[in-house]
């Protein structure tokens, strides 16, 4: 109690700090935020770019195969507008609510209301990412299968077809298991490093009021 | 109408700029962090600004902002804490009204709340400012009883802190 009294009375008179006049203050208003909100923004805006980018590879890639047999191609004919009309809804309903939360990040709003709402805005997007990993899975195991029932098997024995077919699914399901591995990864460093700190402080905001 | 707005600021800050350096002293502990952290409070200032309706004190206001961002938006803290332990010293802080035992004591203090996590500092922070637990509840988004409960336990700490 005294301990803190004293440093209240010398609180108040000491004000020997370096002073900026106006002209530098007008300097430091202008000059860049490297506040994590701005970073936060910047490397979503990147991910959902991202995310685009690589579903119009994907969809171009499959479509275009022209080693598919006529009666897989038909098929794929109908679903795949579905599909990717599903896949843009998606995406426009994460962007959507990730532009919802950013908007209400308020820097003078309570502490515990911004961070909530720092976290909650990237949750968004690391469930869009799942969504992707979980995307190209899923395609890479279409395309597996695809390319199992398009290879002409007809010279080969039955047995050696069978094998062929397992062994590929195997490869197909460790590739798209490391892919989704890497990425996991890639999230927790990038983010590990830019929320640990707010994570940290919500965290002991939240222990206070429990 | 922009530079009118901006020029406003500029006089408000300019003549209340001692209560972002007072968090700076807490937050940082080194003369380059300090200002950095000054910087990033003006400029999150600045970007609120607009929305400031007056309706509260500049100052009141201008806490809010500037604890925010020392507490949620500010990134480079691991390098104030890096050298937390070797340049606490450095701080050069004038005591010239004290007697030396006093001065000690301070200095001690000061150390003490720098070791405190980011929310305790922010209630010492407005403890300091002479906030009352109302206004200091509604700032951190808790409640008032909680919020005076934590801050008997910081008091608490900080003796034992400096009086291990």
């Amino acid at each position: 109690m005294e301990e803190l009294d004293l440093l209240k009375k010398h609180w108040k008179k000491n004000e020997n700090f370096p002073k900026f006049s106006k002209d530098e203050i007008q300097h430091i208003i202008h000059k860049r935020s490297s506040s994590i909100v701005k970073w936060i923004f910047y490397i979503s805006v990147i991910e959902f770019a991202l995310g685009i980018v690589g579903s119009f590879f994907i969809t171009s890639f499959i479509s275009k195969e022209e080693m598919i047999p006529n009666k897989i191609y038909e098929k794929m004919d109908t679903y795949s507008p579905i599909i990717t009309i599903l896949f843009y809804m998606v995406l426009v309903y994460f962007i959507f609510n990730f532009y919802k939360m950013y908007r209400k990040i308020a820097v003078d709003s309570s502490t515990r209301e911004l961070m909530k709402n720092i976290l909650k805005t990237r949750k968004i997007v690391n469930k869009y990412i799942v969504f992707n990993v979980v995307v190209v899975m899923i395609s890479f195991m279409v395309g597996g299968i695809i390319g199992m029932l398009s290879i002409d098997h007809s010279d080969d024995l039955k047995v050696n077809a069978l094998l062929f077919n397992g062994i590929l699914s195997a490869i197909l399901l460790v590739m798209s298991c490391v892919l989704a591995l890497f990425i996991w990864l890639f999230y927790r460093i990038i983010y590990g490093l830019l929320l640990k700190k707010l994570d940290k402080n919500y965290q002991e905001l939240k222990k206070i009021d429990l | 109408m922009n530079k009118d707005l901006e020029q406003h600021f500029i006089v408000q800050l300019e003549e209340h700029q001692n209560i972002i350096h007072k968090i700076c002293r807490i937050y940082t502990s080194d003369a380059d962090a300090h200002k950095d952290l000054f910087q990033e409070i003006s400029i999150q200032l600045w970007k609120a600004f607009p929305n400031f309706r007056g309706d509260s004190k500049f100052t009141t206001w201008a806490y809010r902002v500037a604890l925010n961002t020392a507490i949620s938006l500010y990134r480079k803290s691991t390098k104030s804490i890096a050298t937390s332990d070797i340049e606490i010293t450095s701080y050069k802080i004038k005591y010239e009204e004290y007697n030396d035992e006093e001065e000690q004591q301070l200095k001690l203090l000061y150390d003490a709340v720098r070791q405190l996590n980011d929310i305790e500092k922010a209630l010492v922070y407005m403890y300091l400012e002479d906030k009352d637990y109302t206004e200091i509840a509604e700032t951190l988004g808790i409640s008032e009883v909680n919020a005076r409960v934590k801050m008997n336990r910081i008091k608490t700490k900080l003796k034992k802190i400096v009086n291990p």
